[in-house]
């Protein structure tokens, strides 16, 4: 059985149309996860901050607000006792750790951390973790964040050149389909023009002339999009194995919907206005 | 039917193809166009069929002014003709009752009973035994006959053949005008281009000479 040369083309058509998706839906989830990071990193901040004082009421309520008011997730305060406590496990398990502990607990400031309290109040996330980590390294372990602080400014500096990217990309991939459509329309109209121009002789407008050529486009459309949407959730979960080993999150950013919805609506429409133009072009 | 009032048709060069062409066709007549090769009979059948526009003067085609048309309304107006081809246009991917049927389907009818009046009319012509068959795999007389009949199908209220019977032999050329005839019978106009000037003498009909793209005789055979 010989395959006829315009359905040939159409599937080619289609599996181009289908990498070229496939690209796109990578690009645009790669930047959808490094935005998740982002702001995962962020928000998470984890403060463990050691005080060789007991904190006063006033100094818990307001280490208590700085949570809510620069989403750190949590700070924990290790107060003297509890220090002395931990000063005996640290005795107890290394010596040489604990020398070390020990001639840091004597430097401590005394409730050092009030000396910013005033500042940052009108500070930024950014250099609120900085100050308070800046800090709190001076009192002890300090590190007990999720995310350190060059990660989250790393991801988003990269965030804004990756959604650039993505745009460009974007766009450059939108004309891309729309001359492969365009150019798959010219094969086929070239194929079909004795057709076309009987069917203009006995009274077909453009519109009914046009509507085979349209709904093929759409079909490769539809078809191209629903492959890549595949294509791209099966490397999703390839990506997935590999960016747990680098990045410091569990989520790899999915697909929604109405994502997939907008996307191939916008691929059916370039489908359609390519084939469309090709088309009037010939009829004219 | 048909109005034209000094039209004239100039191709760049210039070419003059028609030259203050003056004709009136009545509904229901049934009218040969003769002329030798190069008199303009191609060109003014195409204005009257509304593929190509007069350069000047006044084109009233089956109530339609084509000197004023629109291109939009080009298709409605020619829905109200049919054609037969020289060259046949039939489409060779599409089975013989499908070309039949083509007028139908784009006019907006159902399938079904556009298929039905196909093959109606194919049993008439004696072809239904070819409805399922490529007209590539079609004699040229068969081809022509088909041409015919998607001209046909529509029941326009004019039909335009150029030259309808020249793949015919004798017998099938008859019962081909006898067809178009009987069109006329219901009203339909039929204004056919020819050569076969002896077909021309036994129809007896009003005949239109046409050359150097004037008319020079209008009047019975």
């Amino acid at each position: 059985m010989v395959v006829p040369k315009k359905w040939i083309l159409m599937m080619m058509t289609t599996v181009v149309l289908a990498i070229c998706m496939v690209f796109v839906l990578s690009l645009y989830l790669g930047a959808k996860t490094v935005h998740q990071v982002t702001l995962e990193a962020q928000k998470n901040v984890k403060l463990e901050i050691f005080f060789k004082e007991d904190l006063s009421e006033e100094e818990l309520n307001w280490i208590d607000s700085l949570k809510t008011k620069f989403e750190i997730q949590e700070i924990s305060l290790v107060t003297k006792a509890q220090a002395q406590s931990l000063f005996v496990d640290l005795m107890k398990a290394d010596w040489g750790s604990m020398a070390q502990d020990a001639q840091l607990l004597e430097s401590l400031p005394s409730s050092a951390i009030i000396q910013f309290h005033d500042e940052l109040k009108s500070e930024t996330l950014n250099s609120v973790t900085e100050k308070v980590v800046s800090e709190a390294s001076q009192l002890s372990n300090y590190d007990s964040y999720i995310f350190q602080k060059d990660w989250a400014q790393w991801l988003a500096t990269y965030k804004k050149f990756l959604s650039e990217i993505s745009y460009g990309f974007g766009l450059f991939v939108a004309l891309l389909i729309f001359l492969i459509v365009s150019n798959l329309n010219r094969s086929l109209i070239f194929q079909h023009l004795k057709e076309i121009e009987v069917y203009h002789l006995i009274g077909a407008t453009n519109w009914q002339i046009a509507k085979p050529f349209i709904i093929r486009a759409i079909s490769i459309g539809i078809v191209s999009i629903g492959i890549s949407v595949g294509l791209t959730l099966s490397l999703r979960k390839f990506t997935l194995i590999k960016a747990n080993q680098i990045l410091p999150t569990e989520q790899i950013a999915s697909i929604g919907w109405l994502e997939t919805t907008i996307i191939a609506g916008l691929m059916i429409f370039l489908c359609a206005v390519s084939a469309k133009i090709c088309v009037k072009d010939q009829i004219k | 039917m048909i109005e034209l009032s000094h039209a004239y048709k100039t191709f760049p060069g210039p070419v003059h193809a028609l030259r203050n062409v003056d004709l009136y066709i009545q509904k229901g007549e049934f009218v040969f166009l003769t002329g030798p090769s190069g008199a303009g009979k191609t060109t003014l059948f195409k204005i009257l069929c509304g593929f190509e526009d007069v350069s000047s003067g006044k084109a009233q085609v089956a109530g339609f002014n084509l000197d004023q048309i629109k291109a939009s309304a080009k298709p409605l107006f020619r829905r109200k003709i049919g054609v037969v081809f020289q060259d046949f246009k039939l489409i060779s991917e599409k089975t013989t009752l499908e070309n039949v049927v083509l007028p139908l389907i784009i006019q907006g009818e159902k399938r079904k009973p556009a298929l039905e009046k196909g093959e109606a009319l194919l049993e008439k012509l004696g072809l239904i035994e070819r409805r399922n068959l490529s007209p590539e795999v079609l004699s040229g007389g068969e081809l022509q006959r088909i041409a015919i009949a998607r001209a046909l199908i529509h029941q326009p209220p004019l039909i335009m053949a150029d030259e309808p019977t020249g793949n015919l032999d004798p017998e099938r050329s008859e019962e081909i005008m006898n067809l178009l005839e009987d069109c006329t019978q219901k009203g339909t106009t039929v204004f056919v281009i020819t050569h076969d000037h002896e077909m021309v003498r036994r129809r007896k009909k009003r005949v239109i000479t046409i050359k150097n793209g004037e008319i020079v005789k209008d009047g019975r055979a």
